[in-house]
């Protein structure tokens, strides 16, 4: 091994650095539009929905340009950062297929009303998160 | 499964870190791999053996065996 050959030719950090980046401006811009969907659709209720449906379609797309941005990340990390994703992926799943299921049926049995999808989402989200830190120090 | 890579990186006096840059994986991989926390895949566990210049089965055993 050559020693002029320093840590940072290493291509994974940099590289996932620069592709985290781009997850969360991608995501950033994907909870702003869904909020100004969100806003559109309940001021424009009695109109005839053309533009709660652009301001929804422009959501859609920076959800999609997340997920492509994701895959990216997901594709093109070290290995192992590859695994402890896959991992809190299905922690996730889990969580949002037999959580929200049970959170389901939990708010019609106590009356709760229609159960917020948003919770399940938000709760996915942080399981998630959760589920990286473990695997990260788990591995560390 | 089993490996040499701390005694092989200690021979050569190479840093984890040094080692992931010539991997192009992160510092955490090389420490999971050496701990056997983590197999590599076989395209890395290539391209670690071709780093020291070695047969995969040179750095790598089955524990099964």
């Amino acid at each position: 091994m050559n020693d002029s050959k320093s840590p940072t030719r290493c291509a994974g950090a940099p590289r996932d650095r620069a592709n985290g980046r781009r997850v969360m401006l991608w995501s950033i811009g994907w909870a702003t539009t869904m909020l100004l969907a969100s806003a559109a659709i309940s001021f424009d209720q009695f109109g005839d929905g053309t533009v709660a449906f652009i301001a929804a379609g422009v959501s859609l797309i920076f959800g999609a340009g997340t997920v492509g941005a994701y895959r990216q990340f997901l594709n093109e990390t070290d290995e192992l950062r590859q695994k402890v994703e896959l991992e809190a992926l299905a922690v996730a799943f889990g969580f949002g297929v037999v959580g929200g299921m049970a959170y389901a049926q939990i708010s019609r049995a106590l009356g709760l009303g229609d159960p917020r999808l948003a919770i399940v989402i938000a709760g996915m989200l942080i399981v998630h998160a959760i589920g990286v830190a473990v695997g990260m120090r788990r591995y560390a | 499964m089993k490996n040499r890579l701390k005694v092989l990186r200690a021979e050569r006096d190479w840093t984890q870190a040094q080692l992931a840059a010539e991997l192009e994986v992160s510092r955490q991989t090389v420490n999971a791999l050496e701990t056997g926390k983590f197999d590599p895949s076989l395209p890395l566990a290539f391209r670690i053996a071709r780093l020291f210049q070695m047969r995969v089965e040179e750095v790598f055993q089955d524990e099964e065996l």
